[in-house]
């Protein structure tokens, strides 16, 4: 899903004299909790595990206990210490590929919108081609080219997601560039590059970080989907949806294995679309408080 | 058929009742919830069932059996389908000359007898009054074109037919084969169940498209093909010309295809969907069992190995003693007790369903776990820090007792890497000969038509997989492999496997740290008459009956 | 009018040509991606125990037109595409147009069922939200929105199954076949269509909810109130019908995208649409078809965004002064 800026989701037609409830950016704030403490416990979790996560300590697919705060798996590791560190990896993914998309996605669409023309319009094209493309299949495809691992995966899903945003910075870009500010600075004869990073960037900035949750958003879901399908992170590095795609046989059986692992894509989702949600917001009113 | 038909009804009834449900819920109305249940009360035609049971076996209905695979590339055309999943059901639908009971004893198939007048020549008298499904008569030139057009299609890869020399019809009736060496596991490659030395008619095959081979068919077996709806499902009758007619109680047989995700199956088993399904995946098939289904008591079937490339990466492991150090710090116990949910056991290259064979025991070389031992060969070898890759197709079901097997090495300091591939990478290594991505790739092994086989593609200096030409440590072996490939004395080539299996051992010429069954066949209470075949060949379905 | 009709001229070739580019675009993406993939695109041809001789691969790459220059392989791949065939599979013994025609009607089925139940969850809902912007009933929908949108639909499904498989065993899997109706697939896929109804209607209440809120800002509603029209009345009859049209952009590309971006689903429920046949197709790299299966798919996506473009100026009148302009 894009988000744009275009389009006022709140009561920010309302008059603003006080401030109620509704001020307070509930989404903001619960989406970047329940992001940082994932992260917290990742981190924790990798530093000073509980139990060392790749050794066969327990038993097979034991209960609960002291020791093994979500039981263990069909090899005797240690659930809990497996799934906190299957969330950073969630975590850094996501960052990893939301960042890589916005990084390319910003140039590229920057660099569209500003020179315009031919340039333009083939890279649209290309665009428009990709985003033809269900996001599953590009990635399944890449992840045959690349090969697997983490960072290919990140490559892949940075690659998947750049179309949507120089599609989106291209727009306001299209917008800022008609401003004053770039007609006097091409008049001062401040060379492209420049005009392009001092101030059509900076201008983007907030719908790219709106995009950019969007993304890593949805970059946790394909990262799932992918392992769920094996074709995403591979053993040992923890991997929620690897450990769904592995542990479905225990659906049944040992039911744990599979909530704790579905929380942890669950909250991760939740966690980004409230980011997303509450940045826009916040993002809308200020703009609309500073064109005031 | 009958009961198939009947079955799809309450089935729809099913999922009418499930959409009524939803659209009663979105729309709140009560109206429709009256209407569904005015439809509840079943009329329950198949009364029968109950008082019918084990008075032996009944005649008609048709077996649905769940599957996660259906016929690959060459489809139904048993000269060219050469994967499992392909003959497993081509092995319904097309007969062999001669057949192999659950003792791995030779039987009569197509040939009502036969004779080995010596280790070169073989003599078969074909059974009179065979026809193949559209009712034209199986004669002696078809069998002979049969084994002609096998050779010529396989070229020098036919295992059975390399050294053959003739295939004559000496008497009316009577098929000789001569070869130009002794061949003596010419009964066993050409009994098997789910191989490829089928009987086809030589017309039929001739006169239909390469297209239409593979997905019609024209075979003197039990079943015949209905339809076959890819991905779906692929059903087949009962084939009114066979010739042992007695024997089938079914009338039908329905594969319902599900696709890898073996999640999918389990469901279609306990939903009630299926009759009979086989499983990969040991923990499926418990689940399964739990369910209250029987579950077949499987050989041991498929060895699962580590293919070694002495040379990658400027030979780490060419060492014998390095190689016998990752062998010894492997737990055996402990990758079957949790890699394969118990359901597995120690192997040599010939998995254990070759009862004939001697199993590996206490005294098999580097078999039992000695990490200390490993740790002392390591340092002989002046190896420190081994890391050594291994890798998999990202499809396999085992992926845990990989994992175990590299906590094992790190108990002994030595680094395995796990590297997850798309199967078809895989495939490359043994299908094109490709090069190895890693020291070790992980191969799941099927039970072959006869024990040798398991060594000859990797073993043999001309082998696709074969990286052992300039290595000493590999010459026994080969030099045993040799001997056994003309030896035609049963018990003299049972105990030079044996010496060869624990030569491979102790060279640790490959590592095949357990073995399991290729996959476990279960079926429901309904079902009668079927078990296991020792050599997954699904062969007693032609025994199986069903209540109705 | 005259105008308009001018203009709109121009603009359908306009959409037209960038939609055949972008398909042309899209072929070259999809043939060299395939390409790429390292192997042997024999690999799947033979399996397990086929131990092909060297003089048997070249035959084989010889007869599959492998050995010849990629952009001649392209060509034809083009060409024959244009004729209406996709190629041999390579792993298969139908060949990729036989395969595409069967199990496209599936996805398709499931992907209108799915939009289907995600109007009849999501238009009330967002209708009520946006009526009811910031109080209880707007709270509640937006969560259920957060919610639909942030589980994903492969956990849901993995859930429905297992809670079935336990309880009220339906028929729920594998029932999908050609030896049924339309209508008798069409139910057995109810339960699918649901679970990817469920983030599709939470877009369709984002989106109808913000526009809902524009429209009932604006002053007619004052002259309708006025005029004794309820509130359900201002908000069916007129708010909605402005509303939904940014709507409906976003359900012809989620219906587009649906068709082939159920591959889980599909997988999970065993239905045998475009979505299994790509995973099957890739799992098994059998180039053809995947070359084949994407390009489909993603010409779906591209014909519904075309339809939707063209009947855009037909239901906002107020694109239509703007038409032509991207």
């Amino acid at each position: 899903m894009n988000y744009t800026l275009k389009k006022p989701q709140d009561d920010t037609k309302k008059p603003q004299t006080k401030k109620r409830f509704q001020d307070v950016n509930v989404s903001l704030i619960a989406g970047i909790a329940i992001i940082a403490g994932l992260t917290l416990l990742g981190v924790v979790m990798t530093f000073w595990p509980l139990n060392n996560p790749s050794l066969s300590l327990g038993g097979r697919l034991e209960g609960p206990s002291a020791r093994f705060w979500l039981g263990t798996d069909d090899i005797g590791r240690d659930t809990f210490t497996r799934v906190a560190q299957a969330a950073l990896t969630g975590v850094a993914v996501s960052i990893a590929a939301a960042a890589g998309a916005c990084m390319v996605g910003a140039v590229i669409g920057a660099f569209t919108g500003y020179v315009s023309g031919w340039p333009d319009k083939v890279i649209m094209r290309v665009v428009d081609a990709l985003l033809a493309i269900p996001s599953i299949l590009i990635v399944l495809i890449l992840r045959l080219v690349l090969g697997t691992g983490v960072w290919q995966l990140v490559l892949a899903l940075a690659f998947l997601y750049s179309p949507s945003v120089v599609r989106v910075i291209r727009s306001t870009v299209l917008v800022t560039r008609r401003s004053d500010f770039v007609a006097l600075a091409e008049i001062a004869g401040v060379n492209t590059p420049s005009i392009l990073l001092k101030y059509l960037l900076p201008n983007s900035l907030p719908t790219l970080l709106v995009q950019g949750a969007s993304v890593g958003s949805n970059a946790v879901v394909l990262e799932a989907v992918l392992s769920y399908l094996g074709q995403g992170i591979q053993p040992p590095q923890p991997s929620a949806g690897r450990m769904l795609y592995e542990y479905t046989k225990f659906m049944q059986t040992s039911p744990m294995l599979l909530i704790a692992p579905a929380m942890v894509v669950f909250l991760l989702t939740v966690g980004w679309n409230l980011t997303a949600d509450g940045l826009q917001r916040a993002l809308l009113i200020t703009r609309s408080g500073v064109k005031k | 058929m009958k009961s198939n038909q009947l079955l799809e009804k309450e089935d729809n009834k099913e999922m009418r009742k499930l959409a009524s449900g939803v659209l009663a819920a979105a729309l709140l109305s009560g109206a429709l919830l009256t209407g569904c249940s005015s439809d509840d009360p079943d009329p329950a035609p198949t009364s029968a069932s109950s008082d019918a049971t084990t008075d032996g076996p009944q005649s008609g209905g048709t077996l649905i059996w769940g599957s996660r695979s259906e016929p690959g590339n060459g489809g139904l055309d048993p000269f060219v389908a050469e994967v499992y999943r392909g003959t497993a059901i081509i092995a319904l639908i097309y007969d062999t000359l001669v057949t192999k009971d659950d003792n791995g004893v030779i039987q009569p198939g197509i040939a009502a007898s036969y004779t080995q007048v010596d280790g070169k020549t073989y003599q078969f008298t074909i059974r009179e009054g065979v026809k193949f499904g559209d009712g034209s008569d199986l004669t002696v030139s078809d069998v002979i074109w049969s084994f002609e057009h096998h050779r010529e299609a396989k070229g020098a890869g036919d295992a059975a037919l390399a050294k053959l020399e003739s295939i004559t019809e000496v008497t009316p009736g009577v098929v000789e084969f001569k070869f130009s060496d002794d061949n003596p596991a010419f009964l066993n490659n050409i009994s098997r169940a789910t191989g490829d030395y089928f009987i086809v008619d030589q017309q039929w095959y001739e006169a239909a498209s390469e297209n239409d081979r593979q997905i019609s068919v024209n075979g003197s077996g039990p079943f015949t093909l209905e339809a076959w709806e890819q991905g779906v499902e692929l059903r087949l009758v009962k084939n009114s010309y066979y010739w042992d007619t007695e024997r089938i109680h079914l009338d039908g047989i329905t594969f319902k295809i599900t696709g890898d995700d073996e999640g999918a199956l389990l469901a279609l088993v306990q939903q009630g969907a299926v009759d009979a399904a086989w499983f990969w995946g040991a923990e499926y098939a418990q689940q399964a069992e739990d369910s209250g289904w029987t579950r077949g008591n499987a050989a041991y079937t498929s060895a699962r190995s580590l293919w070694i490339d002495p040379t990658f990466n400027n030979g780490a492991l060419s060492d014998v003693r390095v190689r016998q150090a990752i062998s010894l710090a492997i737990d055996r116990e402990q990758v079957i007790s949790l890699g394969t949910a118990g359901l597995g056991g120690i192997t040599f290259v010939t998995p254990p369903a070759f009862t004939e064979l001697a199993a590996p025991s206490a005294t098999t070389p580097n078999y039992t776990r000695n990490v200390e031992q490993a740790k002392t060969l390591l340092a002989e070898a002046g190896v420190s820090d081994l890391e050594i890759t291994l890798t998999y197709g990202t499809n396999t079901t085992d992926v845990s007792a990989l994992e175990v097997i590299a906590q094992n090495l790190a108990d002994a300091g030595i680094t395995l890497k796990l590297n997850g591939v798309p199967y078809a990478e895989v495939q490359n290594v043994f299908t094109t000969g490709a090069p190895f991505m890693s020291e070790l790739i992980y191969v799941v092994g099927t039970k072959a038509a006869d024990p040798a086989a398991a060594y000859t593609s990797w073993l043999t200096d001309g082998g696709l997989v074969s990286h052992w030409q300039n290595n000493p440590d590999a010459e026994a072996a080969k030099a045993l492999l040799a001997q056994i490939n003309v030896e035609t004395d049963p018990a003299v080539r049972i105990d030079l496997l044996n010496q060869l299996n624990a030569e491979v051992a102790d060279k640790v010429l490959i590592l095949t740290p357990y073995a399991t069954p290729l996959a476990y066949h279960l079926w429901s209470s309904k079902v009668h008459g079927y078990q296991t075949d020792p050599q997954d060949g699904r062969v007693h379905l032609r025994d199986a009956w069903i209540e109705q | 009018m005259k105008k308009f009709r001018a203009g709109y001229a121009y603009y359908v070739a306009q959409r037209l040509g960038t939609a055949l580019l972008v398909l042309l675009i899209l072929s070259v993406v999809v043939f060299f991606l395939v390409r790429l993939i390292p192997g042997d695109p024999l690999a799947g041809y033979y399996d397990t125990h086929g131990t092909p001789s060297i003089e048997e691969i070249a035959r084989l790459r010889e007869q599959l037109g492998l050995d010849k220059a990629w952009y001649t392989q392209y060509f034809e791949w083009l060409g024959g595409i244009l004729q209406g065939d996709f190629g041999a599979s390579l792993t298969k013994p139908f060949s990729v147009g036989y395969q595409i025609g069967r199990r496209l009607p599936y996805s398709i089925e499931l992907a209108l069922l799915a939009t289907i139940m995600a109007l009849i969850i999501g238009i009330p809902a967002g209708v009520l939200a946006g009526q009811r912007a910031n109080h209880l009933p707007d709270i509640a929908v937006r969560t259920g929105v957060m919610l639909a949108i942030s589980i994903p639909s492969f956990l849901t499904a993995l859930a429905v199954v297992l809670i079935n498989s336990r309880t009220l065993k339906w028929n729920l899997i594998g029932a999908v076949s050609s030896s049924k109706g339309i209508v008798d697939n069409g139910i057995a896929m109810l339960v699918p269509a649901l679970i990817l109804a469920l983030p599709f209607s939470g877009t369709v209440v984002r989106y109808l909810r913000s526009g809902m809120i524009e429209e009932l800002a604006k002053p007619y509603r004052i002259t309708l109130a006025a005029k004794g029209l309820s509130d359900a009345e201002i908000a069916y009859g007129h708010g909605l019908r402005n509303a939904i049209i940014p709507v409906l952009t976003v359900i012809s590309v989620r219906l587009a995208t649906l068709v082939g971006g159920t591959v889980v689903i599909e997988n999970i429920f065993s239905i045998p649409g475009m979505g299994k046949y790509l995973i099957e197709s890739i799992s098994s790299a059998d180039y053809p078809s995947i070359q084949g299966a994407i390009l489909v798919i993603a010409s779906v996506y591209l014909l519904m965004s075309l339809i939707v473009d063209l009947l855009y100026p037909f239901l906002d009148p107020r694109i239509k002064s703007g038409v032509g302009e991207s």
